[in-house]
């Protein structure tokens, strides 16, 4: 799925450099405080201290419930996820061991209504085997977590570094990254990873290899368009007058590039990185519907999805559950991610 | 024979074939079961194939998957006998096809002579010859090119042998030994065949009834290429292009006389074949029973997921169940577990129940505990180690710790990975590990599975397996898959995943191939069987049943155990 | 303007040369030997040398590159084997130019194969988009007509909602519940719209509602930023105050403020599109591009996956020049850069 238009705030930074690489267009930079109409914020009139760009994101943020809750949402989804292996290894959960007994409906279904839920198995069990279906869609989490979230960080490291690069150096090195940037930009993320697996995935593939292939394709071809948001934001700051006041008063490049650059990139690079973790979250899923995924008995949110897929009509509780929960995740992010992005970007007349 | 389907074994012949016989009957959801809607069939119409798994060689001497032998046997390449289109024990009783009986057997069993029926005819007019089937059975020499088919030929025919004790002949394109090769089959004339063999058959006429000894004319044969081109003496033939991977169309072969077959009626005017779907979704479609799926037929069998659907309702009416011969085991390598008691508590550890119910629970199979399929003569029904189907990891513990082992002793366990494998896996991890094992579960490639646990390089120490008798008898099971010395080489283990070659189990093998009372046969066959289980070397877990879904304008359809418990083309009709 | 035009066509070129370039690096400089990733279910030792034989992998990249470019113009045969056309010319398969390459596992030109997938392929991209730019944009509109009222908040919520779907489940939902089971949807499935155009219609319903619900949601969304942004602007107050109707100033200056942007994003979207355009032909059995892609990667057929990945990449390239020349043509000052 395209990963940074999920509304057209966070775009306009791309518009700002098309394919066509022309930097001069009419549209007004994300952030650029000269555009639309003033802010009314009340809160930062009403007290007068000084407060920092972060904090009064915060207090805006706080405001949005639906924002609260979803922010409520990822942590406990990201608290749940580094805790699952704590929880296996204390016996809380368990995903592997298997329960036939409780599967000896027609066909090895689930005996009972639900996938067989019962106090001990709340979202039932898996047809043909009885493991628990909570605990595996748990487990699967951390290990989903655990790659998206790597593939985020790299894709960010990657993308702010050359994004800046591009942004401030201006003239050939700006054309040529650019060009590079247009060029990576034409292979499609989820073709790629699909595409490239036989030649760096053996079959069926080991988990190891597995786990870094996808960190490493998703980052490789998912960091242009966090280098062009951040390209633009430089772009449009670099000329600024407190730059050029800072540039007149002696300050290094590096000074520069630390002190005042990056700082004014960290928010839409933070909104991004909220947005583009469920994206990836996605891709892992759709892979692992196409088979390429761990092999058990590690299950991935998208390999429990996968084997509960066939039952849509026979058991459709284990049809539904991996698949409602991947939603819940996405939506979580999505949610969050825009709620930041309003905070960080306050257009009262949009609210 | 491998993987998924195979010929069968329902028996023919005395009491025990009356137990057979309700053994073998599947369920037909049709009221007037045996032959369908016996009657009502119309020429006409077009019938849809989908099925899974490709019918990758469609060279008749490289046919040797069941499902795809019964399509070509039933469609494209007529034999010299085959199996009639009839359900459970009828089904092995084999009848004359090309040939006009099926055959006279001099007295020692090695020389058989046929006389083929007039009115055999190629797709183009002429005439099938001696010549065409001596020249067809004679690729299967040719082991370089035409790969992957049955080997009788190269056991059975009086060729002369080299010092390694193979045939010295090395097919018709190549031509080294040829005059050795030519003089096994006579053609006294075009019409007439004799076989000289190498030592006794007495079933023979069964043998017959594979592709593999279907004739193949010599100006159409392109080697590796005729999978595609294959050219037709049965009432079909390939209209345009066929793809061995996802499938092509069969029209009417206008040369077919029907006079001459009285096994195929081709009531259907086209075949339209696909492959490559999953087993999901091609049940996805046959449930939906839309359009073109009201024509529609498979070999897939019903995938775990989709039994409880098929057998609810209305469905169930156009689905039909049968216990198909295939035994799903674990083979336990003996050169990595040389210590019998270790093998032995593998063998106590595991239990054949969760097994069953991985794979689908009782519509899918039943708990067995012998390599011979319960409807053979050779089955008996025992208990090698006293721990009935459900397996006791207490007891296997026992003995591990007896056998002196550093405990948990690790194995690796290597499957054909699917989604319905994987959790079968997971039991069998559990189990051995409650045992005092360590298990690493190693899924692999289905289509190259059987190749990797062949080498004895990449092979573990418990290997998956499934097999099905290539015709009704022990024979067809006990040398193929544990003589040691027809399937071990340097790089490979043929059959043998188990790398067994003990020399008193190979001298009882010759033995019995050595006995001419069939009964006393089958008893040797049962007691070598149960030799091998109660070693440890063979743990038998399922005899498998196949259930199927069609459409519902399908008439006349009945599941052939002959063939391997598949849909039978001879005679299923859409008008 | 047709300066631009000029001097953006020489830039493609350059591009189409760069990804094409790129991709034979990623896919057959690799460690790995190249040959045994093309012989799909049956990879015998003399299947992969036949068949390195048969595709040139046993020469350097440069000059298998080389090849695939001048096949681009003059017919190529496989295998490239003057003795081998002599005796048995039947072994040999031609393939016109321009020639894409040769599936062994196949046995028959991507061209072949290719040609019978792209039309699948175009059908279901060209419908899914014109339904998500027709629902999306319309949705978005009167989204930001009724902002702050509760259509507008249910539309941002289900819109949320609907992009949090990941494409196979929603494609499952529709094809094993909505389909199948309560028979509510047609049954998918292709079928040339020259020799059956209704039955190719409600065959690709289901696929095509699947493939743009997430962008439709995505499109609600932008639609109604970008339409409350132009909105905000000060010749649509002046427009209010001039007593203007309502709709009239929505329609007129909002939407043609809109468009443009949105079309851009909708450009920039086809990498994305391509990847869940493969996943709704796999859910749905639909013989396409993608799917070809995706059997090929199971089967290891290498020569159909780079044509695929080349297929995709030139697409995304084709479709932002496009965009770019649209672009130019509404707005002069982009033509001056």
């Amino acid at each position: 799925m395209s990963a940074p238009a999920s509304d057209g705030r966070s775009v306009q930074a791309v518009l700002d450099d098309p394919a066509a690489g022309d930097p001069a267009m009419s549209i007004p930079a994300a952030g650029d405080p000269a555009v639309g109409e003033p802010r009314i914020d009340d809160s930062a009139t009403a007290a007068i201290e000084g407060r920092s760009p972060a904090s009064l994101a915060w207090r805006r943020m706080r405001r949005d419930r639906v924002t609260m809750v979803s922010l409520g949402v990822v942590v406990l989804l990201v608290l749940l996820a580094v805790a699952a292996p704590f929880l296996k290894a204390f016996g809380v959960i368990d995903p592997s061991t298997p329960h036939p007994e409780l599967v000896q409906g027609v066909g090895s279904l689930p005996t009972g209504a639900f996938s067989g839920a019962s106090a001990d198995h709340w979202l039932g069990v898996v047809p043909g085997v009885g493991q628990d279906v909570l605990a595996r869609v748990l487990y699967g989490l951390t290990f989903d977590f655990t790659i998206a979230a790597a593939a985020t960080v790299l894709t960010v490291l990657i993308g702010t570094t050359i994004g800046v690069i591009a942004g401030y150096s201006g003239n050939w090195i700006d054309g040529a990254l650019s060009r590079f940037m247009d060029l990576v930009l034409a292979f499609p993320q989820l073709i790629m990873l699909i595409a490239l697996s036989p030649i760096f995935l053996g079959q069926p593939p080991q988990n190891a290899r597995v786990v870094v292939y996808l960190i490493i394709v998703l980052a490789v071809f998912g960091w242009p368009y966090l280098a062009r948001i951040v390209r633009s934001e430089v772009l449009s700051l670099r000329d600024l007058e407190y730059i050029e006041a800072a540039r007149s008063l002696g300050a290094s490049k590096r000074h520069i590039l630390w002190k005042e650059l990056l700082p004014a990139v960290r928010g839409p690079v933070l909104v991004y990185a909220t947005i583009i973790l469920p994206v990836y979250i996605s891709s892992e899923a759709a892979l692992a519907y196409l088979g390429i995924s761990l092999q058990p008995p590690f299950p991935t949110l998208g390999s429990v999805l996968n084997d509960a897929l066939p039952y849509a009509t026979s058991d459709t509780t284990y049809f539904l559950v991996p698949g409602i929960a991947l939603v819940i995740v996405v939506l979580a992010f999505n949610l969050l991610g825009d709620g930041l992005g309003d905070a960080l970007n306050p257009r009262s007349d949009r609210m | 024979m491998r993987l998924a389907r195979g010929a069968v074994m329902c028996l023919a012949g005395g009491i025990v074939a009356v137990l057979a016989l309700s053994a073998c009957t599947g369920k037909s959801g049709k009221k007037d079961s045996a032959g369908g809607s016996g009657g009502d069939q119309a020429r006409g119409g077009t019938l849809y194939l989908n099925t899974s798994r490709a019918y990758t060689h469609l060279d008749p001497q490289r046919n040797y998957f069941g499902d795809a032998i019964e399509f070509e046997s039933r469609t494209l390449a007529r034999t010299l006998t085959t199996f009639p289109a009839a359900e459970g024990a009828k089904s092995t009783e084999v009848v004359p096809d090309a040939a006009t009986d099926t055959g006279t057997r001099s007295a020692d069993a090695k020389t058989w002579t046929f006389t083929l029926k007039p009115d055999l005819k190629w797709q183009d007019g002429k005439p099938v010859t001696c010549a065409d089937f001596k020249y067809g059975i004679s690729r299967s020499f040719a082991t370089d090119i035409i790969t992957s088919g049955p080997l009788y030929a190269l056991d059975y025919l009086n060729v002369p042998r080299d010092s390694a004790d193979q045939a010295a002949y090395n097919g018709p394109y190549k031509k080294s030994g040829q005059a050795g090769f030519d003089k096994s089959i006579d053609c006294p004339s075009p019409n007439k065949i004799v076989f000289h063999l190498r030592h006794p058959v007495a079933d023979f006429y069964q043998t017959l009834t594979m592709p593999a000894f279907a004739a193949v004319r010599q100006d159409k044969d392109n080697g590796a290429k005729y999978d595609s081109n294959v050219f037709s003496d049965g009432p079909y033939m390939i209209q345009g292009k066929w793809d061995p991977v996802r499938g092509g169309t069969l029209v009417r072969n206008p040369n077919w006389v029907a006079t001459s077959d009285t096994v195929r009626k081709a009531y259907p005017d086209k075949i339209v074949v696909t492959f490559g779907e999953t087993a999901d979704t091609v049940y996805q479609k046959l449930e939906s029973n839309s359009g073109t799926q009201k024509n529609a037929v498979t070999t897939t069998v019903a995938p775990p997921a989709a039994i409880p659907t098929v057998l609810s309702g209305p469905m169930q009416s156009r689905s039909a169940s049968v216990t198909d011969g295939f035994i799903n085991y674990l083979s336990v390598n003996v050169v990595k577990v040389p210590d019998k008691q270790i093998r032995q508590a593998i063998a106590m550890a595991v239990d054949r129940n969760a097994y069953v119910t991985a794979w689908g629970g009782s519509a899918a199979g039943a708990p067995t505990n012998s390599l011979i399929s319960p409807l053979l003569k050779a089955y008996t029904k025992y208990d090698p180690f006293g721990v009935g189907d459900k397996g006791d990891p207490a007891k296997a513990k026992a003995v591990l710790q007896a056998a002196g082992v550093h405990i948990p002793y690790p194995i690796t366990y290597q499957y054909s990975k699917d989604n319905t494998q994987d959790k079968a896996a997971i039991n069998i991890k559990s189990e051995l590990e409650a045992a005092g094992f360590k298990v690493t579960l190693d899924g692999l490639n289905p289509d190259t599975y059987y190749d990797v646990v062949a080498n004895p390089k990449q092979t573990a120490e418990l290997t998956w397996a499934r097999w099905a008798a290539d015709y009704p008898s022990g024979s067809a099971v006990i040398p193929p898959l544990m003589d040691g010395r027809i399937n071990i080489s340097a790089d490979t283990l043929g059959n043998d995943q188990a790398a067994y070659n003990d020399p008193s189990a190979n001298k009882a093998i010759d033995a019995a191939l050595a006995l001419t009372d069939d009964a006393a046969q089958q008893q040797a066959w049962t007691a070598l069987d149960q030799r091998i289980v109660k070693e440890g070397v063979i743990i038998p877990m399922m005899a498998d049943k196949s259930l199927y879904l069609y459409g519902s304008n399908v008439k006349g359809y009945l599941l052939n155990a002959a063939f391997g418990g598949f849909v039978d083309l001879a005679v299923v009709a859409v008008q | 303007m047709l300066a631009y035009v000029v001097r953006r066509c020489a830039a493609i070129v350059v591009m189409l040369i760069a990804v094409s370039l790129l991709t034979y690096v990623l896919f057959f400089a690799i460690p790995r030997d190249p040959a045994r990733l093309t012989c799909g279910k049956v990879c015998t030792p003399e299947l992969i040398s036949q068949n390195r034989q048969a595709l040139g992998l046993d020469r350097s990249v440069a000059v298998q590159y080389g090849d695939f470019l001048k096949g681009l113009f003059v017919s190529r045969d496989f295998p490239d084997d003057a003795e081998l056309k002599r005796t048995h010319p039947e072994l040999i398969t031609h393939c016109h130019a321009p020639c894409l390459g040769y599936s062994p596992s196949q046995q028959t030109t991507i061209n072949n194969i290719m040609g019978r997938a792209a039309p699948v392929t175009l059908s279901l991209t060209v419908g899914a988009l014109v339904l998500w730019l027709v629902v999306g944009v319309g949705l978005g509109v009167l989204s930001a007509v009724r902002r702050g009222r509760v259509l507008d908040k249910l539309l941002l919520g289900v819109s949320l909602i609907g992009y949090s779907f990941p494409t196979f489940f929603v494609g499952l939902i529709l094809y094993d519940i909505v389909s199948v089971k309560y028979g509510l949807l047609p049954e998918p499935g292709y079928v040339s719209p020259g020799s059956d155009p209704g039955g190719w219609f409600t065959g690709m319903l289901a696929p095509w509602i699947t493939l743009a619900l997430a962008y439709t949601a995505l499109y609600v969304r932008l639609t109604r930023a970008k339409m409350l942004d132009s909105m905000s602007g000060d010749y649509i107050r002046t427009a209010r105050a001039k007593g203007l109707p309502g709709h009239r100033v929505v329609l007129k200056h909002g939407l043609r403020a809109s468009l443009p942007p949105i079309i851009t994003i909708a450009g920039l979207d086809i990498a994305g599109v391509l990847g869940a355009t493969a996943i709704t032909e796999q859910v749905f059995n639909l013989n396409g591009v993608g799917s070809t892609v995706i059997a090929a990667v199971k089967d290891a057929d290498l020569p159909i996956i780079v044509v695929g990945v080349l297929i995709a990449a030139t697409a995304v390239v084709v479709v932002n020049f496009v965009v770019d020349l649209l672009y130019a043509a509404i707005d002069p000052k982009v033509r001056y850069t």
